[in-house]
């Protein structure tokens, strides 16, 4: 018998995903909770949500349990974890003994880390049922692409831009492609510290203020559709004709008045005032051209072509309809626009080049992840209860929630409409090769 | 298309058959631009090929590592001190008690081990590309390097019963350098950097630029 609650956490590099699954998900289940732990400037540590009753962002030092998307330190992460779980007055408060326990993580994450991962969750926490996912794998249950909720999409090709990184996931009948799967070392945390150093080049020292920077980084960036005239523009143009220029007003942590950003004209008495111009795109712009930092890398849209060719040629045009934009950088306006003007030259010439971003690019995963986690058929298979952990040990586990059939043949699951479909299709075609 | 293996003349790396020590920051070590071998070819055109000097490589590494770090300065944060919490008796203070612990737990609790530590595990345990194929035991599509399994990939989802085989690990999926010509910016303005200080080798768009880069952000006296 299932547990009866199911607890999806999406745990992010910057913020964790958290919330209860439901017969029907929505954003409005999803809590973010702050995944650092943040020390101000007088000594005081915020552990998670702590972070919002702060008044003073200056000078803030933050430490990640998740380090380069991937959750590396325990010891912050349990505090944190502790905190959002098991104390009462959290929202996503459970108790571990009665709750199935659905967890992602980043693609390609070496196995010690998955495997401190499982022994955690299994031996420290104790949850009743588990299931550690690869993020990016749940989009295909996600709504809006498919409407029928609980079969996953037949295919589809997730970019995942996150905080620390960026991957590219295709996925066909709601399995990973993984000769596909591509990674670009570019992340909204690489995008603030690039605008960090040219502002602090610029116009004021901003290198001590990583939080302020991340604000004003969502105020103000965009992504250009068309870089080398806009940026023709900032330079051709005087400050005050130039319609690109914005003022970001700084924060003024005595009276706690929160920065925020106005369309470039005069200054009033005490405000001190940052002008943003060029660097307003050229910063996401890295996500495009890595190579204009001196990353060896190639931008999301190259980074496409690169993945599909590790694909067999009949999904092709498949994956490039159906493309779905996730993660924060997503959400920065113009990155969709861009992404299909980037590809849409590369993509052979009678392929359909469609992307979507979902209305919550941040909590889509999320999202994925609980429409997942209702499909019994699918989640059954893959679940581990603490009793089989027991029993089986760690290496079966893992294979269990690798999708191999390590439970034997004793309890054959009925298979789903959509993989029988995919069977026969197979045969087909198998047939056909054979002609 | 541009080279995807870089010669570095003179940089700190040294190499042998199948291993590197490097200077690269640790996302790129394993990956992305490892330099293969030294040798002296670059070393003689230092001057009119200044991008692929050893120095201007360690210049664009430190820029990277930079921009990859969390906070500005190198601090320790500790854990809040668990006198905050005493007044209440939760859960989380009956599983955090030492008793309850198992020994697994306390280990992954006090690792110490960052994410580069790990990576070079995983890289030990499971060797990528490179060692796989003089290994011979590669299987197909699995461990092959790449050209091998482009011609596997068709016949991949006919044969092949669930899927396109394990995942690739961290350092095989990383992007391959991209194909467009590179760009350079004016470091003091953020437009086209067409010009080079002769001593820094710094980006610059004009003579304004130029003017202020010399006075105040050019960091050798004698070039």
């Amino acid at each position: 018998m299932p547990p009866p609650t199911t607890l999806v956490v999406d745990n992010g590099s910057y913020t964790i995903k958290a919330g209860f699954g439901s017969s029907s998900p929505s954003y409005d289940d999803v809590y973010l909770i702050p995944n650092c732990i943040a020390r101000t400037r007088d000594r005081r540590s915020l552990v998670g949500t702590q972070l919002e009753t702060a008044r003073d962002f200056g000078g803030m030092a933050f430490r990640r349990p998740v380090e380069k998307g991937y959750l590396v330190n325990w010891e912050a992460e349990k505090e944190i974890w502790d905190r959002a779980f098991l104390e009462t007055d959290s929202p996503v408060h459970a108790d571990p003994h009665e709750t199935r326990f659905v967890l992602t993580e980043a693609p390609n994450a070496p196995l010690s880390l998955q495997n401190n991962c499982d022994q955690m969750v299994f031996e420290e926490y104790e949850f009743a049922e588990y299931y550690r996912c690869v993020a990016p794998s749940v989009i295909p249950w996600a709504p809006t692409l498919f409407p029928p909720a609980p079969h996953p999409a037949e295919a589809a090709l997730v970019v995942d831009t996150g905080f620390s990184h960026t991957h590219i996931y295709p996925t066909l009948f709601g399995q990973p492609w993984n000769l596909g799967v591509r990674r670009i070392d570019i992340g909204g945390k690489f995008l603030t510290n690039y605008l960090k150093e040219l502002v602090s080049m610029r116009t004021w020292n901003m290198m001590e203020e990583p939080y302020l920077i991340s604000q004003v980084k969502e105020a103000v960036c965009f992504v250009s559709t068309d870089f080398s005239a806009d940026l023709e523009k900032c330079k051709r143009l005087r400050t005050v004709d130039n319609p690109l220029v914005r003022d970001y007003v700084l924060p003024d942590y005595n009276t706690y008045k929160a920065g925020f950003v106005r369309p470039h004209g005069k200054r009033g008495d005490d405000e001190q005032v940052m002008v943003l111009a060029n660097e307003r795109f050229t910063v996401p712009e890295l996500l495009f051209n890595p190579a204009d930092v001196g990353v060896k890398q190639a931008g999301v849209a190259e980074c496409v072509i690169q993945s599909l060719e590790m694909v067999p040629e009949r999904y092709r045009p498949l994956l490039l309809a159906n493309i779905v934009l996730t993660g924060g950088n997503a959400a920065i306006p113009g990155f969709q626009e861009r992404f299909e003007k980037e590809l849409r030259p590369m993509a052979p010439v009678e392929a359909t080049v469609r992307a979507m971003v979902p209305e919550d690019p941040v909590k889509y995963t999320w999202l994925g992840a609980a429409h997942m986690a209702n499909d019994e058929s699918f989640i059954k298979k893959r679940t581990v209860t603490r009793k089989e952990y027991m029993e089986h040990g760690l290496v079966w586990a893992q294979k269990t929630m690798a999708g191999e059939d390590v439970r034997g043949g004793g309890e054959t699951i009925k298979e789903s409409s959509l993989e029988k479909e995919r069977r026969e299709n197979r045969s087909h075609k198998k047939r056909r090769v054979g002609e | 298309m541009p080279p995807t293996v870089e010669v570095l003349p003179k940089s700190t790396t040294i190499s042998g058959a199948n291993w590197t020590y490097t200077t690269l920051p640790p996302a790129h070590a394993v990956s992305g631009g490892l330099p293969a071998s030294t040798g002296g070819r670059g070393a003689r055109n230092r001057h009119s090929n200044f991008e692929n000097t050893a120095a201007r490589q360690r210049q664009i590494n430190s820029r990277i590592s930079d921009l990859e770090k969390d906070n500005y300065r190198e601090t320790h944060i500790p854990l809040p001190k668990k006198e905050n919490n005493r007044g209440r008796i939760s859960r989380y203070e009956i599983l955090s008690s030492t008793l309850y612990r198992a020994l697994n737990v306390r280990r992954i609790l006090l690792s110490q081990k960052t994410f580069v530590n790990h990576l070079a595990d995983e890289e030990a345990l499971h060797p990528t590309a490179v060692r796989a194929r003089r290994s011979s035991s590669a299987e197909p599509g699995a461990e092959g390097d790449m050209e091998f399994e482009k011609a596997e990939i068709n016949e991949c989802a006919i044969d092949d019963e669930e899927s396109s085989g394990p995942p690739l690990g961290y350092a095989r999926a990383v992007s391959r350098p991209s194909r467009r010509p590179s760009r350079t910016f004016c470091e003091i303005c953020g437009y086209w950097g067409n010009y080079r200080c002769g001593k820094c080798g710094a980006r610059y768009c004009g003579l304004e630029c130029s003017g202020v880069h010399q006075e105040t952000r050019c960091q050798r006296m004698y070039g």
